[in-house]
Parts: C-alpha cells; sequence; structure tokens
C-alpha cells in the first residue's frame, strides 16, 4: 500500500485523513508505518476508529501540528526504552519514585508525553482494537442501570462513550492526580459531555473503603505503572458487586519512559488477573503495529492484553 | 566480500530468518519486509554482539543504509568513535 493508496483507503474518513496527512508530513519516515496500520483494516472498524479520531481531533483543536511533533518525541522515547529492554531485559524503571523523578514531576515531558498519547491512540493499532474492544463487547454487555467505575480516565475517551451508553445510569471515575483530574474535566467538557460524572481523587491502591458498589469497573494501561497492581485489582474486586463485569487493558514486554511493572507474556498476565479474584471470560491478545501474535512472542515485541472479567 | 559484510550477512539472516538474504552497502530497511523499528533495534543489538561494538540511539538514528552501519562498525572498530 503506498501513500496514494493510504489517501485513498482513508478517503471516506476526513478525521482519519486529517490525522495520518499530519502525520506524514511531520514525519514522513513513518509512512511505512502508516501503510501497515491500515492495510487489513474493515469498513466498519475505520468507521468506529473515524468516530474516536474525530474526538481525538476535537480534543486537540487547532494544536494538531504540535500533537504530531510529540507524537513522533515520544516514539523515539519509547524506542530508548526499548533498547534498553532489549538489552537488559527487563524496564529501566521498576519504581513509582524513579516514574516520579523521571517523568510526572516534569511538566514539560508529561505534556508532550500525554499528547504523544492522545495520537497514538488512533495510529497504534493495539491502542485502536483494545478501544474497540471495549466499545463493541464491553459496554453493550453491562445490565441495564449499570454504576461504572472508571481508573485513570485520562483524554476521557472511555467515559465519554459509557455516559453514552442508554445501559450505564451512574459514571465515577478515580484518578491518584487532582491534575489530572482538572485535565479530565475539561476534556470532557471539550467533548461536549453533559452527563454528571463524578471524578474523585482517590489512589486505587488504598484499601478499600467503597464495597459491593460498582456493575461495571475500567482500568485501561494504568497497572503496568504501578508498583502493587495486585492491590489495584483487588480495590476493584472490593468497590465492585459480587458478579461486577471488569475491563482490564495492559500492554506487556512493552518498555515505556513510566512503565514500571512489567508481565512477560499474556498467560502470566492471566494468571494475575485470576489470582486477584476474577474470572476470565473474554481474553484478547493485539500485538504491536505489523506483527503476528506468533512473531510478537516469539521476539518478545509489545502486546496489548485486553481482559474482560467478572468478580467471583 | 569483506569480513565486516560476511559477518553482516550472517546476522541478517539471523535476524530475519532469511537464508536468501544478502545485504548490500545500497540496502535499506525499505528493502526488507520485516525490518521495522522493533527489529531494527534487533539486529543493532546483534550487530553489538558480533562485532563487539556498542552503539548509542544517536548514533543508531543516523544509520541510513547497510553502508552507513559498515562504516560505523569499521570506525568503532578502528578506535575512531
Amino acid at each position: 500500500m503506498t501513500v496514494q493508496d493510504i489517501t485513498e483507503k482513508l478517503a471516506p474518513y476526513p478525521s482519519l485523513r486529517t490525522t495520518v496527512d499530519e502525520v506524514l508530513r511531520v514525519w514522513p519516515e513513518h509512512r511505512r508505518y502508516c501503510e501497515t496500520r491500515f492495510r487489513n483494516d474493515d469498513d466498519a472498524f475505520l468507521r468506529r476508529t473515524e468516530e474516536f479520531a474525530a474526538l481525538a481531533l476535537a480534543n486537540v483543536g487547532a494544536s494538531l501540528s504540535r500533537y504530531v511533533e510529540d507524537y513522533r518525541w515520544m516514539s523515539e522515547r519509547f524506542l530508548e526504552e526499548e533498547m534498553f529492554f532489549q538489552r537488559e531485559g527487563r524496564y529501566r524503571l521498576s519504581t513509582f519514585k524513579e516514574a516520579y523523578d523521571e517523568v510526572y514531576s516534569d511538566h514539560e515531558f508529561m505534556g508532550k508525553y500525554m499528547r504523544g498519547l492522545l495520537i497514538s491512540q488512533v495510529i497504534w493499532d493495539p491502542h485502536a482494537r483494545a478501544f474497540d474492544t471495549f466499545r463493541e463487547e464491553f459496554l453493550p454487555a453491562l445490565p441495564e442501570g449499570t454504576s461504572y467505575l472508571e481508573v485513570g480516565p485520562g483524554h476521557g475517551f472511555f467515559l465519554y462513550f459509557a455516559s453514552r451508553a442508554a445501559n450505564i445510569a451512574r459514571l465515577e471515575a478515580w484518578d491518584v492526580s487532582t491534575a489530572s483530574i482538572l485535565e479530565t474535566r475539561e476534556a470532557l467538557k471539550t467533548l461536549g459531555v453533559t452527563r454528571d460524572i463524578a471524578l474523585v481523587q482517590q489512589d486505587v491502591m488504598e484499601a478499600p473503603s467503597r464495597r459491593d458498589e460498582f456493575d461495571a469497573a475500567v482500568i485501561s494501561e494504568v497497572l503496568e505503572h504501578l508498583e502493587r497492581p495486585d492491590l489495584a485489582l483487588r480495590s476493584l474486586h472490593a468497590a465492585l458487586k459480587p458478579g461486577g463485569r471488569i475491563f482490564i487493558h495492559v500492554p506487556i514486554n512493552s518498555p515505556a519512559p513510566d512503565h514500571i511493572y512489567l508481565w512477560r507474556s499474556s498467560e502470566e498476565f492471566s494468571k494475575f488477573v485470576e489470582d486477584q479474584g476474577f474470572r476470565i471470560d473474554v481474553s484478547h491478545d493485539f500485538p504491536v503495529t505489523g506483527y503476528t501474535l506468533e512473531r510478537a512472542v516469539k521476539y518478545n515485541a509489545s502486546i496489548s492484553c485486553v481482559i474482560i472479567g467478572t468478580r467471583v | 566480500m569483506s569480513d565486516t559484510y560476511e559477518k553482516l550477512t550472517e546476522v541478517f539472516r539471523d535476524v530475519f530468518d532469511d537464508e536468501d538474504l544478502t545485504p548490500t552497502p545500497e540496502m535499506t530497511a525499505d528493502d526488507v519486509e520485516e525490518w521495522d523499528s522493533l527489529s531494527h533495534i534487533r539486529l543493532m543489538l546483534s550487530v553489538e554482539k558480533a562485532f563487539g561494538v556498542r552503539f548509542s540511539t544517536v548514533e543508531l538514528g543516523g544509520l541510513k543504509s547497510v553502508g552507513d552501519l559498515a562504516t560505523l562498525i569499521e570506525a568503532k572498530q578502528n578506535g575512531a568513535s
């Protein structure tokens, strides 16, 4: 697929086209990656990705160029971490303090990182597929009147779709950072979310004070940032009602500037989830863009593990 | 074929699992289907091991062809960088 072909394939999808055009303008060397990314997408998946891309562009406003430059910067940081990972067989950081000192306390770094991550939600295949699983498999299966909890809402995209789901009666989100909560609030406003959503400053690893309260919990790309992801899942186990559903997304073998907890296989991660008291109902492994699952496993390349489970 | 290219051929064939692959000075990542950013890192680490050299991320970012890589390897082995 050539650049022209990508342009033709994405022609019916203006937000995707706008995003990819800007990526190729800022980073022409990313051409081959983008060709691979969209090569096998069917129209239904492209339509849903287009909806997501439209939300991303609404969030970005007039700063798409800056966001894409930061996406390129972030990708280069990820490759540095990959080099360390391949050399040493572990993530470079292993404690929250290290991640705080290097990443979270550096406002300029965090700004670029968050802007780059937003673009990666569209451009990286595993991110797009994981989100699609949330929309297509997790949300619709929740019962009428669901009380929904999300941990680490970030850019607000999961909350956006949850807020539009008729089967969701109540929404709440936790974040350990008040600054992040403020950003999520702004993002939801920009996305036009009008439903009440309780945004609560809460460390999910703390001893649970909320018990048997929620029908559904979502924790996407959070656990790998924690020293004790077991405590986080146990908190959610307690906060869920018996039989409550959980959506978990974790990247394995996925070095990043602030990833501190390493799972080396989806089997290891699945066992981890079961050990925290969940039955696994659905499990998907989405390999890094352009890789088959077999090749990703062979070379310890990044795989996004998505689990839908039930509190038992 | 020079010693450098002989050894590079072994490395390329192993990393890309292709016994017919023969790197040439003009070859670039575009010429090898599985040569992406992740396999590039695997390739470079294999080259480091095979030649007893070590690359910085800046050096790796500046490589455009196998010819550039061979030149860098030989420079490092001669103590020039």
